[in-house]
C-alpha cells in the first residue's frame, strides 16, 4: 500500500484575478524526494507555499480544493501553526534571523515548548550534524548567524527547519543562490534526510532533479503536464511539452 | 548670456538663503551660550530649591521622571497598536478608521491635550496639579506619534523574516514580538526619542496638569516642574533672566550631547554589520 | 466555498484571542480621539447653547467679564501670524534645502544637517525666550512700542518652523533628485537648472508635506507666541501692534476661568480640533483621489 504523505486534490489557487494553479491533483509518497520542475511563473513555488499554508499570509489569495496530510485536510482539520510545525520550509534566499546560530536553531523548539538547555543543546547538535554544518560551527554557536557565508547560512536554515522535527520538508530552489560546492553539500543532506522526511523540492536544475529525486512533476501554466519516476520522465517523456522543456534545458 | 544669468541668479538666491539661515541660527545658539554659560554655577544644581539659588536640579530630575513614566505608559501601548495595524488587521475599514484616528491625534496642537488634561484629569477627576495628571496627558499626546513611527518601522522589515518565522509554526504574536520588533529596533527607538523630545519641550500643557511647583516630585500626586516649565517660570513669571539663560544653555548642551550620541550610535551599528 | 474561508472559520476563535491585546491597544487610539472630542463638546456646550456658534466664532469682542465671547480676533491673529511666518520661512527653507541637496560641498552639508537637527530638538520655550530677549528689543528699537507685536511673533514662529520644513524638504528633494538629476544633466542642463527646473517640481509632493507640517506646527504653537506677541485681545490692527492667537488665549486664561468663560475656551479648543480634523480628512480624500 503506497503511503501517500501528502495528497493534492483539485487544487486551484488565485491571486486576485489571476489563476496561478488550475485544478491540480497529485500525491507525494512518504520518505521520497519529489522534484517540481517547470519554467518561471508556472506555479511551482505557489504550490509549495500552499502546502504549508504560507498563502494565508497573502491578502488577496484564494484557494479552492483540498490538500491532505496523512489523510487530514490541512485547511479544515489542522491548525495553520500546527501544520507548519509538521511541514517545514527552506527558502530560496537564506533568511537566518539576526541572532546567534544557537538561537536560530532553538527558536522553533522554544516556541513549541522546549525550554531545557540540555534538550536544546542536543537538538542543536543533531540538526547541525544533519545539515552538515556542525564541524564548521561547533565552536562558534554564539556567533551571529548573519556573519556566516551564503552556503553556511542556507545549511543553518535547513538545520533550523529540522529542529522542529518536521515530517515534510519543502525546499523552494534551496540551492539556486549557492555556489556549486555548497549546493552539492546540501544535496547530500537531502539524500540523507529522505529516510526521515518527505521532501518536495522546487528546482531549476534538471541535473539536480536527476541526481536526487525519486519522482519528478513537470508543471506549465499552472497545470501538471506530466509526472513520473524521475528516470522514466527524463529518458522517455510522454508529452510534447515535456519533451520540449527537457530538450531546451539540457540541450 | 541670459541662460547663465538665470542660473547664476538662482544659485545666488539659494546660497544667500542658506547662508542667512546658517548664520542666524548659529547666532541664536551663540547668543544663548554666551549669555548662559557664565551663569551656570554649582549653586544651580543644588538639590534643594530655595528662593536664593533657583536650583534647576529638581526640574531636571522631574523631567527625567516624567519622560521615563510617559515612555513606560505609551511605548507598550503604541507597540501593540502598531503590531495590530501592521500584522493583524484584516478588515480594511477598521484599519482605516484606526489610522485616521491616529493621524488626527498626531496633528493636534499640544494645547488641546493641555486643556483636555486640565479639564478632565486636574479638575473633573480631581487629580489637581499632579505628576499623574501631567503624565497621563503627555502619554496621550505622545501615543499617536509613537504608533505612527513604530508602525512604519515594522512595515519596513523584510517579509523574509515574517515568512521564516511563520514557516516554523510561530504565531503572528511571536513573529511580531520576537522577530519583527528586534528587527525594527532602530525606527522604534528614533520614534521614542522624538516623543521624549516633545515631552521635554512641552510647556503650556504641563503647567496646567503637572503644575509648576519648584520642588522635586515626591509621589504620583505631587506637583513639580519640568525644565521647560522652569525656564518659562524664570523668565516670564519671575523675570530672573540670567537663570533662564543658564537653563537654556544647559538644555542646548543636553540637546547637542544627545544628538552626538545618536549619530555615534548610528555609525557604530553600521560598522557592526561586517 | 473557498477552502481558505473555511479554514479561517475554524481558526477564528483562537486567532481572535491571540489578537485581542493588540486590538485593544489599537482601539485605545480611537477611544482617545473620541474621548477628547466628546469631552470638549460637553465642556463647551453650555456657552454654545447660550450664545450660539456663529456669535462665538464671528463676534469681534472677547470680554469674559462682560459675558462677551467672540474669538474672531483670535482667529485672525492665528491666521495672520501663521501666514507671515510661512511667508518668511517657506521660501527660505526650500531654497536652503535645494542648496543643501545639490549645490553645497559635503562638509558644509554635514554642518547644515547637524545644525538643523540640533535646532529641531530645542524646546519652543527656548525659542520664545530668545525672541523675548533679542528679537523684541530689536523691534522695539527700530519701530517703537514695547517690541511685542505680530511682526515679532511671526519672526519667532518662522525661526521655529524653519528647521523642520528644511529637513523634510531636503529629504524630499534628495530622493527626487536620485532619478531626475542625472537625466537632466545628461541632457545638457547645468547643475542649477537641473535642480530648479527638474528636481524641484518632481519633489513637489514631499515639499508640500513639509510645508503643511510646518504650518501645522505654527498653528499649534502656544508658548513661544505667547511670550512675544503682546496678547492684546483687540482685532489685529497692524504689523506692529500686538495680537493674540487662539492657542495663546486658551493657555493664558484657562487657569482662572470658570463657568461660561471656561466653556468658551473649551469651545475654541473644539474649533481648533474641528479645523485639524477637516484638514486631515481633506488630505485623506486628496490622497485617495490621486490613486
Amino acid at each position: 500500500m503506497v503511503n501517500e504523505k501528502i495528497c493534492i486534490q483539485n487544487l486551484s489557487v488565485r491571486y486576485g484575478d489571476v489563476n496561478i494553479l488550475k485544478d491540480i491533483s497529485t500525491f507525494f509518497k512518504e520518505n521520497s524526494i519529489t522534484a517540481l520542475i517547470g519554467s518561471s511563473g508556472c506555479g511551482k513555488s505557489t504550490l509549495l507555499r500552499t502546502i504549508n499554508r504560507l498563502t494565508d499570509l497573502d491578502g488577496n489569495c484564494a484557494v479552492e480544493g483540498k490538500i491532505l496530510l496523512d489523510k487530514k485536510d490541512i485547511f479544515r482539520d489542522i491548525g495553520a501553526n500546527e501544520l507548519r510545525k509538521r511541514v517545514g520550509m527552506v527558502f530560496q534566499k537564506p533568511n537566518p534571523f539576526d541572532m546567534s546560530i544557537y538561537d536560530n536553531i532553538a527558536f522553533g523548539p522554544r516556541i513549541h515548548g522546549i525550554k531545557s538547555k540540555i534538550d536544546l543543546d542536543e537538538i542543536a547538535e543533531n540538526t547541525l550534524r544533519s545539515a552538515a554544518l556542525w564541524d564548521e560551527v561547533k565552536d562558534y554557536l554564539k556567533k551571529n548567524a548573519l556573519k556566516l557565508s551564503g552556503g553556511q547560512q542556507q545549511r543553518l536554515c535547513i538545520a533550523r527547519a529540522l529542529a522542529v522535527k518536521p515530517e515534510v520538508l519543502l525546499m523552494d530552489e534551496a540551492t539556486s543562490a549557492l555556489d556549486p560546492t555548497s549546493a552539492a553539500k546540501i544535496e547530500e543532506v537531502m539524500l540523507e534526510l529522505k529516510q526521515r522526511c518527505t521532501i518536495i523540492a522546487v528546482t531549476h536544475s534538471m541535473a539536480q532533479a536527476i541526481r536526487i529525486s525519486d519522482k519528478t512533476v513537470f508543471l506549465a501554466n499552472g497545470m501538471i503536464i506530466e509526472e513520473a519516476d524521475t528516470a522514466k520522465l527524463f529518458t522517455s517523456p510522454q508529452e510534447a511539452k515535456t519533451k520540449q522543456f527537457i530538450k531546451s534545458a539540457l540541450g | 548670456m541670459k541662460r547663465y544669468a538665470v542660473s547664476a541668479l538662482l544659485y545666488l538666491a539659494a546660497a544667500f538663503a542658506a547662508a542667512a539661515t546658517l548664520i542666524s541660527f548659529l547666532a541664536i545658539i551663540a547668543d544663548i551660550m554666551i549669555k548662559g554659560l557664565p551663569e551656570i554655577s554649582l549653586k544651580l544644581f543644588s538639590p534643594v530649591y530655595d528662593g536664593e539659588n533657583f536650583s534647576m536640579l529638581p526640574a531636571c530630575i522631574n523631567t527625567v521622571f516624567m519622560v521615563a513614566f510617559v515612555m513606560a505608559l505609551s511605548l507598550p501601548a503604541a507597540l501593540f497598536a502598531a503590531i495590530y495595524l501592521s500584522e493583524y488587521s484584516e478588515s480594511e475599514t477598521i484599519c482605516r478608521l484606526i489610522k485616521s484616528a491616529v493621524q488626527t491625534l498626531a496633528s493636534l496642537p499640544s494645547i488641546i491635550y493641555g486643556i483636555f488634561g486640565y479639564l478632565c484629569f486636574t479638575v473633573r477627576m480631581k487629580m489637581g496639579f499632579s505628576f499623574i495628571s501631567g503624565a497621563l496627558t503627555m502619554s496621550l499626546m505622545v501615543l499617536p506619534i509613537m504608533i505612527v513611527s513604530t508602525q512604519s518601522a515594522l512595515a519596513s522589515v523584510s517579509n523574509q523574516i515574517r515568512e521564516g518565522g511563520c514557516a516554523l509554526g510561530a504565531t503572528k504574536a511571536i513573529v511580531a514580538l520576537k522577530l519583527l520588533v528586534p528587527a525594527a529596533k532602530r525606527g522604534i527607538i528614533s520614534g521614542a526619542i522624538l516623543s521624549a523630545g516633545k515631552v521635554v519641550g512641552e510647556t503650556a500643557a504641563l503647567i496646567y496638569t503637572l503644575g509648576s511647583s519648584a520642588e522635586m516630585i515626591s509621589g504620583l500626586f505631587s506637583s513639580g516642574r519640568t525644565i521647560a516649565v522652569h525656564i518659562y517660570a524664570m523668565c516670564c513669571e519671575g523675570l530672573y533672566v540670567d537663570r533662564a539663560y543658564a537653563a537654556s544653555a544647559v538644555i542646548i548642551i543636553i540637546v547637542v550631547v544627545i544628538n552626538a550620541l545618536a549619530n555615534f550610535a548610528a555609525l557604530k551599528s553600521r560598522e557592526e554589520r561586517w | 466555498m473557498l477552502a481558505r474561508d473555511n479554514g479561517r472559520k475554524s481558526m477564528k476563535i483562537s486567532d481572535y484571542f491571540e489578537s485581542l491585546p493588540f486590538l485593544m491597544s489599537a482601539a485605545l487610539a480611537v477611544a482617545a480621539v473620541s474621548a477628547i472630542c466628546f469631552f470638549l463638546i460637553a465642556e463647551g456646550m453650555p456657552v454654545i447653547k447660550k450664545i450660539g456658534i456663529s456669535k462665538l466664532v464671528f463676534s469681534k469682542s472677547w470680554r469674559p467679564s462682560e459675558g462677551k465671547f467672540g474669538i474672531f480676533s483670535m482667529i485672525l491673529g492665528t491666521v495672520y501670524v501663521t501666514s507671515m511666518a510661512a511667508l518668511i520661512a517657506v521660501p527660505t527653507a526650500v531654497l536652503t534645502a535645494a542648496f543643501m541637496s545639490k549645490l553645497c560641498p559635503t562638509w558644509l552639508y554635514k554642518v547644515f544637517k547637524t545644525v538643523l537637527s540640533i535646532l529641531s530638538a530645542i524646546p519652543s520655550v527656548v525659542y520664545g525666550f530668545f525672541g523675548l530677549m533679542t528679537v523684541v528689543p530689536i523691534v522695539r528699537n527700530t519701530f517703537g512700542g514695547d517690541g511685542t507685536s505680530m511682526l515679532t511673533a511671526s519672526v519667532v514662529l518662522a525661526l521655529m518652523i524653519f528647521p523642520t520644513v528644511t529637513a523634510m524638504a531636503e529629504a524630499a528633494i534628495s530622493s527626487a533628485a536620485k532619478e531626475n538629476y542625472h537625466s537632466a544633466l545628461a541632457l545638457g542642463a547645468d547643475k542649477v537648472r537641473s535642480l530648479f527646473f527638474v528636481v524641484l517640481p518632481a519633489a513637489k509632493n514631499g515639499i508640500t508635506s513639509a510645508v503643511a507640517l510646518g504650518i501645522a506646527r505654527a498653528v499649534g504653537e502656544t508658548t513661544a507666541v505667547m511670550m512675544v506677541s503682546g496678547n492684546q485681545t483687540a482685532m489685529p490692527q497692524s504689523l506692529l501692534k500686538g495680537i493674540r492667537t487662539i492657542t495663546a488665549n486658551i493657555a493664558l486664561e484657562i487657569g482662572y476661568a470658570a463657568d461660561d468663560h471656561r466653556a468658551a475656551l473649551a469651545a475654541s479648543a473644539l474649533l481648533l480640533f474641528a479645523v485639524v480634523l477637516s484638514i486631515n480628512i481633506i488630505i485623506g480624500i486628496l490622497g485617495r483621489k490621486k490613486q
